[in-house]
């Protein structure tokens, strides 16, 4: 039955896309739909009062919202910096060490690991490794060699807590990161490299000049989703450093984590729904930029 | 061609079926694994005994109701989730097999304090699935009462009601609303007082103190001790990371009355005592009297250790301790008029909207409410029973530490209630935490902290 | 060559223990390895189960895993099945506004997720559905990221077997089933697994969709116990190693499928 027309049959598509829209527009179109309302009320436990944009007027002048988006584009930041540890490290295992499959085969699996455990498990480790681990261990360092000062938690220190919480977060995605870089350094052709190796390059000519080209688009695509996960960070900042939102004063705060804490503990859930527009809308134009550049034909 | 390809096909995809359907009966093996677990899973053996026979007039194991009707079951919910958590779990399992087949209380754990406040806020705003009773801390008053919470006065005064003398006077006052309403009835008081390390103490010769008179002896003896050790131990520690209010313990002398504000007006933080206070917070971070900023592990790390000497927190920190085998501890009284809250019990209008449920919630309520289990819950917890029979209870009587506690909390100055504290704990917190940094003197941090107060009082 | 190749073996193999040291820590604390001694211990010098303990005889251990079970079968079952229709349907079939749909899944792969959980809990609310199966199961169907990657998988089918199919008079429906669906069956495998581990793992719209202790799943229940003022390490870090078993096991016997299935999300559309 071979069907002539442009469109698809119309009875199949609906089979096909009803279950997850009806379920989309319920669990997900529905609540947005509801957030962005709420962002222009007043929200209480009894009344709700409508307020206009007056909401997104305070979020301009709220000091822990600016302190809260330096902090979310600092992580970004330094996830974008630390994205160069896995290109150098995928491109290290896969061109030097290319015979030594068992090897590689471990690196990557034990760097994956973190990936598929819960953020609560990993919370749990890095805060015993922090509070106690890590300063025994400067202070044995200490020991040999003449480091100044006393080295407690580096969580407690408003300076480094960021730093840690974004370290962490890196070293979670770490293994995630160089199986896609592997991925595409793989798609290079093989015939390629080997004409390059014949005309007498060496690999670091190879690595800059077939190979990160062939990279580029696993590099943007890993930049897109690494931004886009980056932005929302939370669970590492709730679980190293609690309802407190940092040393010093919201240091490690995120976006998402005053959202959470202005929804919960200052019982604003329409200026929280305000700062969710804000965030998504930001998310949104900055991700889909890079979707289009990525994707020039989506569909 | 086609054909063979097309049959190819069929036969991957037979095989994949097999594949799928070996790998769903692992996934159900599993499943039945999780489910003989459990089965199997043994009631714990509650450590929460009866240490004493009470002499109190009511015994413990009551006679099940004669109220004829259908099981009732009702949700209760809690924010507290450590021993004091386990202590009211296990007394509601017991309640629950006195009154079987008539009523059957659940404790749920809508997870960390804002979270009960969150989910009971959107449950009364969606008209739906509000537990029968919850509970919170006298300081929640302004926010759910006359909404979410029910008040309770024609149950307190009435027949089978409660006897306003057998409570911690400032607990009891302080479950009334400015409207004279009363909506909770307090189960425990929270005061702070402070802990010391023995083993820290002896080991550099230092006096273990039983009594501390004010601030600024406070300050003394923590100098002592910074001396005597030689900088090797930390007097005190801190705790500006975990949303607590351990700060008001020092600044507790001022005029609280001003502090909270029913009103939300800008609280005063300019008068003498305030600043005092806040002069006391920054002699703690020049004079390196407590580590400079640190989170709820370290503080028990380190006083577990023997880092630190002392630490001035709350009764429900008894548990951790009794739980380091290496740490011996006592507890000191500081005499002046010292933070406390209470955690309360309420009723939700959702539970006295139906006369047999309320009647079962009240009973259920009174029935916690006994010595005996209001005791048991003190000695196991370390919370202060806020019934005084409670606090008589032999085996929360025989406990030294509880017992310094429970003189301690006569000198508890409740907290107004406000809508706003947590936000204020965190704004003071923050800088607080900054202090001890250095990175703001007094001055600085007493203007931002006004500052920040007043815009809160402000937006509203 | 010889000497850097040995550096380079040397370097990357001391920071592999950068990811199994904390593992370890975890494991070591939760049989009784002492934090607080000065140095903290690597091996416990009195090792106790007591922290494990304190799990198995919580009434309730069971039931959580019972419960983490029950919603990640459903939910990735329940998830991927949708996925694959919508999928399959961007891929292969041809639509008024099937770009416009394919941006709502974008933008809703995009949208942080607890942006949404807080309107999302109080819709759940008005829907009667907190605190129940349905309320934390039915939300969570919802995968973005699922659609996108069937997508991708089908896309990377030629053409040719399904015109074969056509030709044989297949109906569409045995056309997905029969031919397309196996020969994206190490995709499938892929997308199966990842919606089990996200859904054994999430413990966020737990957090906020369930307060009824027989309800809990694993990870939300190991915070709860854990996170509180009274902080017994041991039991802290049992739980953390309880609530890794599952997707740990999972992986080690998948491990292909995983490390493949990371590939296959960054495979250009």
């Amino acid at each position: 039955m071979k069907r002539k027309s442009r469109h698809s049959n119309f009875s199949l598509v609906l089979v096909c896309l009803l279950p997850f829209y009806v379920l989309f527009a319920a669990f997900y179109l529905v609540p947005i739909a509801y957030g962005i309302v709420m962002s222009l009320y007043n929200v209480g436990i009894e009344l709700d009062v409508f307020i206009g944009v007056q909401n997104f007027i305070d979020l301009a002048s709220d000091r822990l919202f600016w302190i809260s988006f330096r902090n979310t584009l600092l992580y970004v930041v330094v996830m974008a910096v630390g994205g160069f540890g896995p290109i150098l490290v995928a491109g290290i295992l896969e061109l030097h060490l290319s015979e030594n499959d068992r090897f590689r085969r471990i690196y990557y699996s034990v760097t994956l690991a973190p990936w598929v455990v819960s953020w609560v498990s990993l919370g749990f480790a890095w805060r015993f490794l922090f509070s106690s681990y890590i300063p025994a261990g400067y202070e044995a360092i200490q020991n040999v060699v003449p480091l100044s000062g006393e080295f407690g938690n580096p969580l407690n220190s408003p300076d480094l807590a960021l730093p840690m919480v974004a370290l962490v977060w890196l070293w979670t995605w770490f293994g995630f990161n160089i199986l896609l870089l592997k991925a595409g350094m793989k798609s290079v052709d093989p015939a390629l490299i080997e004409a390059a190796r014949v005309d007498g390059a060496r690999n670091l000519r190879i690595f800059f000049g077939i190979i990160i080209p062939a990279m580029l688009p696993y590099v943007v695509f890993m930049a897109t989703m690494g931004f886009i996960w980056t932005f929302q960070i939370f669970d590492p900042i709730w679980l190293l450093t609690g309802e407190s939102g940092g040393p010093g004063g919201w240091t490690t705060s995120s976006l998402t984590y005053l959202m959470v804490k202005e929804a919960k503990s200052y019982f604003r859930f329409g200026y929280a729904s305000a700062m969710g527009v804000v965030v998504s809308l930001f998310v949104l134009a900055v991700s889909l930029t890079q979707f289009r550049l990525m994707y020039k034909r989506l569909v | 061609m086609d054909e063979m390809t097309l049959s190819e096909q069929k036969k991957m995809s037979r095989r994949n079926y097999l594949k799928y359907v070996a790998g769903g009966a692992v996934v159900v093996a599993a499943a039945g694994v999780g489910y003989g677990l459990y089965a199997g899973s043994q009631a714990p053996t509650p450590p929460i005994t009866q240490t004493a026979t009470v002499t109190q007039g009511a015994t413990v194991t009551g006679a099940p109701t004669t109220a004829a009707g259908r099981l009732v079951k009702s949700d209760w919910w809690t924010g507290q989730r450590a021993f004091d958590g386990d202590a009211t779990a296990m007394l509601i399992g017991e309640y629950n097999e006195i009154y079987v087949g008539d009523h059957e209380v659940t404790q749920g754990y809508p997870g960390v304090w804002n979270d009960v406040y969150g989910k009971l806020t959107a449950a009364y705003k969606a008209g739906s699935g509000m537990p029968d009773g919850v509970m919170m801390h006298t300081s929640e008053i302004p926010i759910f009462g006359g909404n979410a919470a029910a008040p309770l006065d024609d149950l307190v005064k009435g027949p089978d009601g409660l006897d306003p003398s057998n409570y911690v006077k400032g607990a009891w006052d302080a479950s009334f609303a400015a409207d004279g309403k009363q909506y909770c009835v307090p189960w425990d008081c929270h005061c702070m007082s402070m802990y010391v390390n023995i083993d820290a103490h002896n080991k550099y010769n230092i006096e273990v103190p039983v009594e501390i008179a004010s601030v600024d002896a406070l300050v003394d003896y923590w100098r002592s001790i910074k001396k005597a050790s030689g900088g090797k131990v930390y007097p005190t520690v801190l705790d500006t990371q975990t949303v607590d209010l351990w700060w008001m313990s020092i600044a507790n002398y001022a005029e609280m009355d001003d502090f909270f504000t029913k009103d939300l007006t800008a609280p005063n933080i300019r008068t003498d005592k305030w600043n005092h206070a806040f002069e006391v917070y920054e002699t703690i971070a020049k004079e390196k009297l407590a580590p400079a900023s640190n989170s709820h592990t370290d503080l028990i790390t380190m006083f577990g250790r023997g880092d630190v000497a002392t630490n001035i927190y709350g009764p429900w920190m008894m548990g951790t301790w009794d739980s380091l085998p290496a740490l011996t501890y006592t507890v000191c009284q500081l005499k002046w008029p010292i933070w406390g809250g209470s955690h309360a019990m309420y009723l939700t209008t959702a539970a006295r909207a139906q006369k047999d449920r309320e009647a079962k919630m009240w009973r259920w309520l009174k029935w916690m409410h006994r010595p005996a289990n209001n005791g048991r819950y003190g000695e196991y917890s370390g919370m202060i029973p806020a019934t005084i029979t409670g606090q008589n209870y032999l085996g929360y009587k025989v406990n030294p530490q509880r017992q310094i506690y429970a003189a301690q909390s006569a000198y508890t100055k409740t907290t107004q209630p406000t809508l706003h504290l947590w936000e204020m704990m965190d704004i003071f917190n923050a800088h607080l935490s900054a202090m001890s940094l250095l990175s703001e003197n007094a001055q600085q941090a007493q203007d931002a902290i006004e500052q920040e107060l007043t815009k809160l009082a402000d937006g509203n | 060559m010889k000497r850097s190749r040995i550096l380079i073996y040397g370097v990357l193999g001391a920071s592999l223990l950068l990811w199994i040291v904390p593992f370890y820590i975890l494991g070591a604390v939760s049989v009784n390895a002492d934090m607080l001694a000065r140095p903290p211990e690597w091996f416990p010098s009195q090792p106790s189960i007591v922290g494990y303990e304190a799990y198995f005889y919580r009434s309730g251990f069971g039931r959580w895993v019972l419960n983490s079970f029950i919603y990640s079968i459903s939910i990735t079952a329940g998830s991927v099945a949708i996925s694959v229709l919508a999928g399959y349907a961007f891929s292969r079939l041809q639509f008024r506004g099937k770009t416009v749909l394919f941006w709502l899944v974008l933008i809703g792969m995009m949208m942080p997720a607890i942006v949404y959980y807080i309107p999302l809990f109080i819709t759940m609310a008005r829907l009667q559905l907190v605190d129940t199966y349905a309320g934390m199961i039915l939300p969570l169907l919802v995968n973005p990221f699922s659609v996108f990657l069937v997508k991708q998988a089908f896309d990377g089918v030629p053409r040719d077997f399904e015109e074969a199919a056509v030709v044989d008079g297949a109906s569409p429906y045995q056309i997905m089933f029969s031919v397309m669906l196996p020969l994206v069956r190490p995709v499938m495998i892929t997308v199966l697994l990842f919606n089990f581990i996200w859904s054994w793992n999430n413990w966020i719209w737990p957090l906020f969709v369930l307060s009824n202790n027989s309800l809990f799943n694993l990870p939300i229940a190991v915070w709860l116990q854990s996170n509180t003022f009274t902080i017994i390490f041991q039991n802290v870090a049992a739980g953390g190693v309880l609530a890794a078993i599952v997707p740990l096991i999972l992986y080690i016997i998948a491990l292909d499928y995983f490390m493949k299935g990371v590939v296959l999300t960054g495979l250009k559309g």
